[in-house]
């Protein structure tokens, strides 16, 4: 017995990778099923930041992630820029960190719109309900440049308007009425680097800020939430699946059967309603339940393989 | 080609990569070195056309020469002294001649100025809110409840506010103070474990030391998993992207 | 109490930390024998470097992939101490950078090491290479070398981010005795888990300020380390205050409201009587709070001045009334 317990511990990682890949593919293509979520608080703090920021006035975007956190972030983004859409709300994007992230944001968009098409929902047109400003290098430079002002950092930027003519972006609607930083309705910064650090450094004290960050970020992320300068945040895949399921069920608002499927226990006073048309379950929806299962594996390999190092220190042991 | 089969090819050979590149976990193979050979001369590319297009182009090209509107009016005046950045940022490239390599410290004395000044300014944005935020109470305000009692109540299906909910607010309960206890400890603790100039000796220093270290080592533990749980929705997502984006199955 | 409302609090905090660094730089200056803790375990750069020189395979260095900055800068100087000895016993090095300006800087540093030594023709195109700036292909590149030369050591010290395990393992998996060090605690678990010896968090400053004793990395470390004192004093003052106001039954109220000032809308705000049922102060009725929050802002303290009123087309009527002749 023993014997096969110290065995454990000779497994060839080839086989666990294995396993997991086999386990992953067999419940990407053959399972489907939601699982109920339990949001975590600073999930909700930030669905109810995005649901409540004035809707006159346009949010702006810090898109930071690029294809190698394609798992987590495209995730956040795109549930982000769903629940904007859906709540009538213009915005602005923009990255300060890769050459990449622009370029990726801008095919999440276009998917998001073909989805809205299929369902006969109106499509986020650029310069009307949008703007793409594009990369800014060196976030320090460039955050800085817009904590002082946001007209001389962005004015020679310029888009294409409806009619395909290039123009200076503050001709935009959606750019009307905004003269400084701090007329933004909401400031979102979706990144996989600190350059949420650098976003927080300069911006925090002007903006309201959320945050919607990697699983890798996420602890390093929570003081800044504790102390208020992130309004909000949302966390890996989990936090994914938190704001679709939000998305779809609202904060301590009762569905048709009349049960409240989210409860804020901390906040029992706040309610947030559903988002009224569009997708809502998206990536996070897709992944987790394989999520859970590769965590599953993750504890039960470890449980064997400590499992293994004791057996095999217990027959050392005993043979001296 | 239409559009779509473009899609199909650009997510097959993305597919394809993938497999070449996780195959290095089977063992390092030519199929691993040939894609991380393209990897890597793919980004060399795409980072070069990056510095001209978004950094070079729009942040120093336009500002310095101007710009005219489409129908070639005039638009923003040329800012010419922009030009004074170019020979300084050439200086770096010295580093290649071995006599004059000493100018390319020029440019990089500017780079390490500006960000240092720049570290003073914004000291205060980032650490002010947590230093305010880690001045907790200790002792309890109200002795009434142990845990903090909510400000709201199911009145006939509706949340309703209590009467006296601003008193409950403004109440610090005994669960709370032991939880910014918890923390006030924690935070001390782990900030003394990084006191260089002290020599720790005596137990009562030494244990506080220790209980740093271990607090620290329960956080890395947390930063573990959230981290580990990272890594595996990236896996999630690649295969994803095999199964469902290329071969179409489980969508 | 209008002190409170100075919002000068974050510039005095910062000025004072800076003025600590400066201050302990110029005593490092003077004096070599200031003290810093040794921290457990630096011997093992020197172990490293013994192993690699008796197995005649590469010591592998990565100073991150952060930008130029003083993580960066940090690395290097720690490697340029352990260059130093790699280039007195001969073992060969790897130098990795992700960066163009740390590789020029690199590159620089570890050539003047090698001509102290009266060694410069050791150094070669790959002693010090630029591999890439984009993230995970240095990680490939990188992985590559570690897995094709077989490196007897690794030395991985600076900015990590997703690709810190992705070395750690790769050399973990051929045997390499491994040294690492972040500044990105979300990295520092997985070298804790890979390597055989692990800097956390500031430890890795201290470090190179230990081996190289330069006034300034000395000075600097102090300096901050009187900064940590301060923060940990004030917490703990701030600690007691809000422990004992907290307690104590509300009589005046913070009131916020905004106003129009040049244009833009300001918050400030007012202390006003307490009207309603007894209660305790709430979290921002402190002194603390309002030290962090002050109720006015600055350019309030600005007397604005009003547009001089028109001259009055009337004349004013002279003193004494109507002139009688």
């Amino acid at each position: 017995m023993w014997k096969l317990l110290a065995d454990a511990q000779k497994i060839k990682r080839e086989y666990l990778f294995l396993v997991l890949v086999v386990s992953l593919s067999a419940t990407l293509i053959g399972l489907k099923k939601a699982l109920p979520q339990i949001p975590d608080s600073n999930s909700m703090d930030l669905y109810a930041v995005m649901m409540t920021s004035d809707p006159n006035k346009p949010v702006f975007i810090q898109s930071d992630w690029t294809n190698s956190t394609r798992g987590e972030s495209r995730g956040h983004f795109q549930g982000l820029v769903r629940s904007l859409m859906a709540t009538n709300r213009k915005f602005v994007f923009y990255s300060v960190a890769d050459p990449q992230a622009p370029q990726v944001a801008r095919d999440a968009i276009r998917t998001i719109n073909q989805e809205r098409k299929k369902q006969g929902l109106r499509e986020y047109k650029p310069w009307d309900d949008y703007l793409d400003l594009g990369l800014f290098p060196n976030a320090e430079n460039s955050l800085n440049a817009f904590s002082n002002s946001i007209k001389s950092a962005w004015g020679g930027r310029r888009a294409k308007d409806s009619t395909g003519r290039e123009r200076p972006v503050f001709d935009s609607p959606v750019l009307q009425g905004v003269t400084k930083i701090e007329d933004c309705g909401a400031y979102y910064v979706v990144s996989a680097s600190n350059s949420i650090d650098i976003a927080i450094e300069r911006l925090g004290t002007k903006v309201t800020m959320g945050g919607l960050v990697t699983g890798v970020m996420g602890p390093g992320m929570l003081p800044y939430y504790r102390s208020g300068q992130l309004k909000g945040l949302t966390i890996g895949l989990v936090g994914v699946y938190d704001l679709e399921y939000m998305m779809e069920h609202g904060i301590n608002t009762a569905d048709e059967a009349g049960n409240i499927v989210v409860k804020n226990r901390t906040k029992p006073e706040q309610v947030i309603p559903p988002v009224p048309e569009g997708t809502t379950f998206g990536q996070g929806a897709t992944n987790n339940l394989a999520l859970h299962i590769a965590l599953t594996l993750m504890i039960l390999a470890i449980a064997l393989g400590n499992v293994g190092m004791i057996a095999k220190k217990k027959l050392e042991g005993g043979t001296k | 080609m239409n559009q779509e089969n473009l899609t199909y090819i650009n997510v097959m050979l993305g597919s394809l990569a993938i497999i070449g590149l996780y195959s290095v976990l089977w063992r390092e193979n030519l199929v691993y070195r040939t894609v991380e050979h393209i990897f890597l001369g793919l980004a060399a590319g795409y980072a070069v056309v990056g510095l001209w297009k978004d950094t070079l182009y729009i942040q120093w090209w336009l500002p310095m020469t101007g710009k005219l509107t489409d129908d070639g009016k005039f638009d923003s005046p040329g800012f010419w002294p922009y030009m004074l950045l170019f020979p300084i940022g050439l200086m770096a490239y010295t580093v290649f001649n071995k006599e004059k390599s000493w100018m390319s410290r020029i440019p990089i004395g500017i780079i390490l100025g500006l960000w240092s000044g720049q570290q003073i300014q914004i000291y205060w944005n980032k650490f002010g809110p947590m230093i305010e935020a880690s001045m907790v109470p200790l002792i309890p305000t109200a002795t009434d409840s142990f845990f903090a009692v909510p400000t709201t109540q199911l009145v006939n299906g509706r949340i309703e506010q209590k009467a006296n909910a601003v008193q409950i607010l403004a109440n610090l309960y005994p669960t709370e103070a032991i939880n910014n206890l918890i923390f006030l400890v924690t935070l001390l603790s782990a900030l003394a474990y990084f006191l260089f100039s002290v020599d720790i000796k005596g137990k009562a220093l030494m244990g506080f030391n220790k209980l740093g270290r271990w607090m620290l080592m329960i956080g890395f533990g947390a930063i573990f998993g959230s981290t580990v749980m990272a890594r595996f929705a990236l896996v999630i997502d690649r295969l994803a992207y095999i199964w469902q984006d290329w071969l179409k199955l489980g969508v | 109490m209008q002190y409170l409302d100075s919002g000068k609090l974050g510039i005095l905090v910062t000025l004072l930390i800076v003025a600590f660094i400066l201050f302990n730089i110029a005593r490092a200056k003077n004096r070599t024998d200031l003290f810093i803790r040794r921290i457990p375990g630096l011997n093992a750069l020197d172990d490293a470097i013994g192993r690699a020189t008796e197995m005649g395979r590469p010591v592998l260095m990565v100073p991150g992939i952060g930008g130029l900055d003083a993580v960066s800068v940090q690395a290097v100087t720690i490697f340029s101490n352990v260059a130093r000895t790699a280039a007195q016993f001969s073992t060969p090095i790897r130098l990795c950078c992700a960066d163009a300006a740390v590789y020029t800087v690199a590159q620089e540093v570890i050539r003047d090491v090698y001509q102290q030594e009266g060694v410069p023709e050791r150094m070669d195109a790959q002693t010090v290479q630029f591999v890439s700036d984009r993230q995970f292909a240095f990680a490939a590149g990188v992985q590559g070398m570690i897995l094709r030369e077989k490196v007897a050591a690794t030395f991985l010290l600076g900015a990590f981010y997703a690709e810190s395990l992705i070395f750690a393992e790769s050399a973990n998996s051929i045997g390499a005795i491994q040294v690492a060090g972040s500044t990105q605690n979300t990295q520092t678990p997985f070298f804790i888990a890979a390597c055989d010896y692990v800097l956390i968090g500031d430890e890795f400053y201290a470090a190179s300020a230990y081996i190289t004793r330069q006034p300034v990395l000395v000075g600097s470390l102090l300096g901050q380390d009187w900064g940590k004192m301060l923060i940990i004093g004030s917490i703990f003052a701030g600690m007691l205050m809000n422990s004992v106001e907290r307690n104590q039954m509300v009589t005046m109220t913070r009131q916020e409201s905004t106003v129009e000032v040049r244009g833009g809308q300001e918050s400030v705000a007012e202390m006003v009587p307490y009207e309603g049922e007894p209660r305790k102060k709430n979290a921002t009725e402190t002194t603390i709070y309002r030290l962090f929050h002050p109720m006015y802002t600055e350019s309030m303290y600005q007397i604005e001045r009003q547009p001089k009123p028109e001259e009055n087309p009337e004349p004013a009527p002279a003193e004494g009334g109507e002139v009688t002749l």
